[in-house]
């Protein structure tokens, strides 16, 4: 899999990168204009997951915690949904 | 009884409550809480929802699927539509709201529900790790090793899911700004 800093928009945004990715990814945002511009689109959904109370959002999560071991996880995902008008790769 | 307060009909009528709450009321009161997230008012609202059911004589002419399927319209509206007939009636027993704070818990139920609701229509896997990142605190790390994927496949579905969620919002009405 690829590991373009692009992809770590999300993860920025929701603050979950360590000090040394979160010190990568904004000296990489500032020379991607996709970036900039997806960080923009998305940056009213860790508001809206505000508004969600915890114990509702956890009791979504799947039943089986760990759903996800199969190997098609790991390979080359070609089935994600349309993305919003930024392209995620850089 | 949930409805023992507010009725005075003859035993019929009461058997009639019984029956349409034995059947119905648990999982009704499961999907309200779960739009509403306030016990408080999904009470109120499957409550109305029997009322109402039981106040409509096309009831004892549905089938059992069909009854089910009104009666849970039936609570969707009312919770979408704020809820003011079951806010009413407990103000019998409660202090009624001012109308501002009535009008803001109206409007935070239903973004919360249109917000859930946009959260739940998610595929599992980008479900999984958005509320692990956010609600449950978790790092990336944590994640992975929760999941048993690597933490590139968390980010990639965190990237993936934080789209799919922001295109569900505004589908829903709900900005996301």
């Amino acid at each position: 899999m690829t590991d373009s800093p692009c992809r770590n928009d999300a993860a920025h945004l929701l603050g979950v990168l360590t000090g040394a990715e979160q010190v990568a990814y904004e000296r990489h945002l500032a020379g991607c204009a996709g970036c900039r511009a997806a960080i923009t689109d998305l940056s009213g959904v860790p508001g809206a997951l505000r508004r969600v109370p915890t114990d509702l959002a956890l009791s979504m999560l799947s039943d089986r915690a760990q759903h996800a071991t199969d190997r098609e996880d790991r390979a080359p995902n070609a089935t994600q949904r349309s993305e919003p008008g930024t392209s995620g790769r850089c | 009884m949930l409805l023992s307060g507010n009725h005075t009909g003859p035993a019929a009528m009461d058997a009639r409550i019984a029956v349409l709450h034995d059947q119905h009321a648990q999982d009704l009161l499961g999907y309200v809480l779960r739009m509403t997230a306030d016990p408080h008012l999904a009470e109120d609202i499957v409550q109305e929802t029997l009322l109402r059911a039981l106040s409509d004589p096309r009831t004892l002419d549905r089938d059992h699927d069909h009854q089910r399927a009104w009666m849970f319209v039936v609570a969707r509206n009312l919770a979408l539509d704020g809820l003011r007939s079951a806010r009413n009636r407990r103000e019998v027993t409660a202090p009624a709201l001012p109308e501002r704070t009535q009008g803001d818990l109206v409007n935070d139920v239903l973004d919360r529900w249109l917000i859930s609701d946009a959260l739940a229509s998610l595929s599992p896997a980008h479900r999984d790790v958005i509320v692990r990142a956010y609600h449950a605190d978790m790092s990336i790390a944590a994640i992975a090793i929760d999941l048993d994927v690597a933490q590139g496949t968390v980010k990639s579905r965190l990237h993936h899911g934080l789209r799919a969620l922001r295109i569900a919002l505004s589908e829903r009405g709900v900005g996301g700004r």
